[in-house]
């Protein structure tokens, strides 16, 4: 598998597990609390901005963190832990394959926190708020986005050179964010947020399910680089 | 008569872990297209959904255990001097 490969792979599956509902619902949710309360553009470009950046360093610094965590681990260690996050993956897939077939029908572990970032993000709309509702966002989607990021990291541990791991790390945060910058694009050139809302209600159980098919096919590519079928 | 050729047990592995894998995929495809033809149906969701697990769990616990074997030749014969 050559560098660019291990680019693309990292930049699809970025781009596959961005369609997040979470991400989409807290972003277009600020933006419409943005635009009521008449903000211009350039204060609700302020808001948009604040919220991507913290949002982009966030995650960096998950994969950051995780990738040097995995560094100082010996190999044979490295390669445990790996099959280890491999079986957390697939399982995390499995549920969000479940949302599909049944969505919402368990408890939300911070439902009261993502009501919270719901209440926050329609009542303020200033560049701070937009902050603060970007990390509790980082923190709702930990296991959808973090796991997969954490595979990336793994698999990042196995790359001879090391510059290209903050490469991959790069491709796959800034891929979760595109859809995002997008919307905010559309959204200045006069697409209705209402729209991509109605979208985004009408598909988040297609969207958790490509999630988790992504998130057991990264697992999955993690475990034949460890026994040898794919060759770096 | 000639000599029989047996390929490396890395290979069949190699080739079965990839042949796993795909045939999951397609699979799976097939699983979810027949989901949308079925959406209204419980019982027929629930077997469906049953279904796509076992053959993640199959494909996963040939993956994880292909992976860990491999994984302790290379640690046993980087011990014994044969690769570094």
């Amino acid at each position: 598998m050559s560098t660019t490969n291990l680019q693309l792979l990292a930049f699809l599956s970025g781009l596959l597990i961005s369609l997040n509902p979470t991400t989409l619902s807290a972003f277009t949710g600020l933006l419409l609390g943005s635009i009521g309360k008449g903000h211009k553009k350039s204060e609700q470009s302020l808001v948009a901005i604040s919220f991507l950046v913290v949002l982009f360093c966030l995650y960096s610094l998950v994969g950051l963190v995780a990738l040097n965590l995995l560094n100082l681990l010996e190999a044979q260690t490295i390669s445990n832990v790996a099959i280890f996050l491999a079986i957390i993956g697939i399982i995390w897939g499995i549920l969000l394959i479940k949302e599909y077939y049944w969505y919402g029908h368990h408890r939300y572990l911070s439902f009261r926190l993502a009501h919270r970032l719901h209440n926050r993000t329609t009542k303020k709309s200033d560049p701070a708020s937009a902050m603060l509702a970007s990390m509790t966002t980082a923190y709702i989607t930990v296991p959808s986005v973090g796991i997969p990021l954490i595979i990336i990291a793994t698999i990042c541990t196995v790359l001879p050179d090391p510059s290209q791991a903050t490469r991959m790390i790069a491709f796959f945060v800034l891929a979760l964010l595109l859809p995002l910058i997008a919307i905010y694009i559309a959204s200045l050139s006069g697409l209705k947020l209402s729209a991509i809302v109605r979208w985004k209600e009408d598909s988040k159980g297609s969207f958790r399910l490509v999630m988790g098919l992504s998130t057991i096919i990264l697992a999955w590519i993690l475990l034949l680089l460890l026994n040898g079928v794919i060759e770096l | 008569m000639g000599t029989v050729g047996l390929e490396p047990a890395s290979q069949i592995v190699a080739d079965l872990s990839i042949r796993a894998v795909l045939a999951a995929l397609v699979l799976i495809i097939f699983l979810i297209i027949f989901t949308s033809a079925v959406r209204k149906n419980q019982s027929a969701k629930v077997i469906i959904f049953i279904t796509l697990v076992s053959i993640v769990a199959v494909v996963s616990t040939i993956l994880c255990t292909t992976a860990y074997l491999h994984l302790q030749d290379t640690a046993m014969l980087m011990q014994q001097g044969y690769i570094q």
